[in-house]
């Protein structure tokens, strides 16, 4: 066997094994059980035919679309912008991307009550523009940065 | 057949590539192991607070919940919620770095690579899961048809569970990875993230979230807190709100010339006051905090009437163990009623507060009258009091 097919294979998942595993196994289907359990004696309040959608379609929706979208995004850049670009444009990209998702509901003001002013009482558009301002401010500066990086080792070599 | 081979070609071609990215030091064990073991933390912090939370909301009939320290409920909550949503570029850092494994080809080698597998659906999905929920909840967009509190614990064992199904079928990869005496990673390919440069990006996403909205419960950091859903000074007389006297439905009553105090129960016979009989009373002044659940706290200097004292008025022995039931005058919605523990209840800081900062309480903080004790989920500080009973 190559060292190289030897590396490779090392990396290939065999699957789990040993007494850590067993005793893992044990405890937390324990835990496991105790969630689904409690979810079915409290079936009232935990609503089980919603909540196993949400709960499934949470890591069906990541690894379906957040992470083929993350993906494409890297992809693209990869063909579009020249090395030098790279980093600053996909760090400022994912950032973007975080705090808007993330925020997204404040932003658009999906929880707000009109008889509670207290609750959300921040400009959070003007915020989401400011943050994205900084943000991109940043990847400017080092974008001028990365760019005289790259024309000075250019005419070096 | 030459489907099946090509097929068969494909997969092969798929896992070939797949080792090669596993290679790649922000694919690698090394990366997945320490990313790992940063997300275990922050998930046990999590479901620790989170325990921690729902036991004082559904204490079980033995435990005398203690009364202090004062602000325990205000710090455990804020870095449980400060702590999820941190978590989130954690999360996602961690899936995207180990996210070639996801395509193993076959699936599984053995029963127990299957049972690791599956457990891992639900461990994935269960981290997304809380931290999604969590975040909606704080930011009070409820787009599913469970009650939120109920779906988040129950999910919160299965999602540790599943953790810990995990954590014992990566220990020895994990502590191999971590212990062998790596070279130092070659210089990152140009256009390429180094692997510490990977995690210095992490971190600062996740101290950056942290910032925007850590300063609902840590007033110094207010102003940086762009998106937090409160502001610990914003509000009536300085201080938040949660439920308005209006969205409770309680305006009229808690308005009405006739309202009275009651305290009732187990006792020699009940006793009531009106507003100007419980001022009468002696008053007492505390500085204690609004603790939310959703993580913003405020404090306040609350003056009003000891729980205890009016107790004693009602003829209780000082040396009888007590429950007190705190009646409000909303009857709508699931907050209407709280427990005092024994502790609690003979804390002298646990007032039916009738000022805050030094003027009458606005309606909307619980006015005529609201409880207000030291360690106590906002919840249960129950606003618009009408009554104790006593058992």
């Amino acid at each position: 066997m190559t060292t190289a097919s030897n590396r490779q294979r090392s990396h290939r998942d065999e699957g789990p094994a040993g007494a850590a595993f067993w005793v893992g196994l044990t405890a937390g289907a324990a835990l496991v059980l105790v969630g689904v359990v409690g979810l079915f004696r409290n079936s009232t309040a935990t609503v089980p035919a919603n909540l196993f959608v949400w709960l499934f379609g949470a890591g069906v929706v990541h690894d379906a679309v957040l992470l083929p979208l993350l993906l494409l995004a890297g992809w693209v850049t990869g063909r579009v912008l020249p090395v030098w670009a790279r980093t600053p444009i996909r760090l400022g990209l994912a950032w973007t991307a975080l705090v808007t998702v993330v925020f997204w509901p404040a932003i658009r003001g999906w929880g707000v009550r009109a008889a509670n002013p207290s609750l959300f009482p921040l400009d959070y558009v003007q915020h989401l523009v400011l943050t994205l301002t900084v943000t991109w401010g940043l990847v400017l500066v080092a974008l001028v940065v990365q760019y005289l990086r790259h024309l000075r080792e250019a005419s070096r070599g | 057949m030459t489907l099946l081979d090509e097929g068969r070609r494909r997969a092969a071609q798929m896992s070939t590539r797949r080792d090669e990215a596993l290679t790649d030091p922000l694919h690698d064990e090394r990366t997945a192991a320490i990313l790992g073991i940063a997300l275990g933390i922050s998930f046990a912090v999590c479901f620790l607070t989170g325990l921690y939370s729902h036991f004082l909301q559904q204490p079980p009939s033995w435990w005398d919940v203690p009364s202090g320290p004062a602000g325990l409920y205000r710090v455990t909550q804020g870095v449980h919620v400060a702590t999820g949503l941190a978590t989130i570029p954690l999360l996602l850092a961690k899936l995207w770095s180990v996210h070639p494994r996801l395509f193993a080809w076959p699936p599984f080698q053995s029963i127990p690579h299957l049972i690791e597998r599956l457990f891992l659906v639900v461990l994935v999905s269960g981290a997304v899961f809380q931290l999604f929920t969590g975040t909606a909840n704080v930011l009070r967009w409820y787009p599913w048809k469970f009650f939120f509190p109920a779906g988040h614990y129950w999910v919160g064992w299965m999602t540790i569970g599943a953790m810990m199904v995990h954590i014992g079928s990566k220990a020895p990869v994990t502590s191999g990875a971590l212990r062998r005496r790596v070279r130092p990673d070659p210089p990152p390919r140009p256009g390429h993230l180094g692997r510490r440069g990977f995690f210095t990006a992490t971190a600062v996403a996740a101290g950056l979230i942290t910032l925007l909205t850590v300063g609902q419960t840590v007033g110094p950091l207010k102003r940086f807190a762009l998106f937090a859903p409160r502001r610990p000074d914003i509000g009536p007389q300085g201080l938040p709100v949660n439920q308005t006297a209006g969205e409770a439905g309680v305006i009229e009553s808690a308005l009405d010339p006739n309202w009275r105090l009651r305290v009732t129960g187990a006792i020699h016979s009940p006793i009531e006051f009106d507003l100007d009989g419980l001022r009468a009373m002696p008053l007492r002044t505390a500085t204690l905090s609004i603790a939310c659940v959703e993580g913003w706290s405020a404090e306040g200097v609350w003056t009003g009437v000891s729980v205890t004292d009016l107790l004693a008025r009602a003829g209780v022995a000082p040396d009888r163990t007590v429950r007190v039931e705190v009646v409000s005058l909303e009857t709508n919605g699931l907050y209407g009623r709280s427990n005092l523990s024994p502790s609690q209840a003979r804390d002298p800081d646990t007032l039916l507060a009738l000022d805050l900062g030094g003027e009458p309480l606005h309606l909307d903080h619980g006015a005529p009258c609201r409880l207000i004790g030291p360690n106590r989920p906002g919840v249960l500080q129950t606003k618009w009091v009408t009554e104790l009973v006593v058992s």
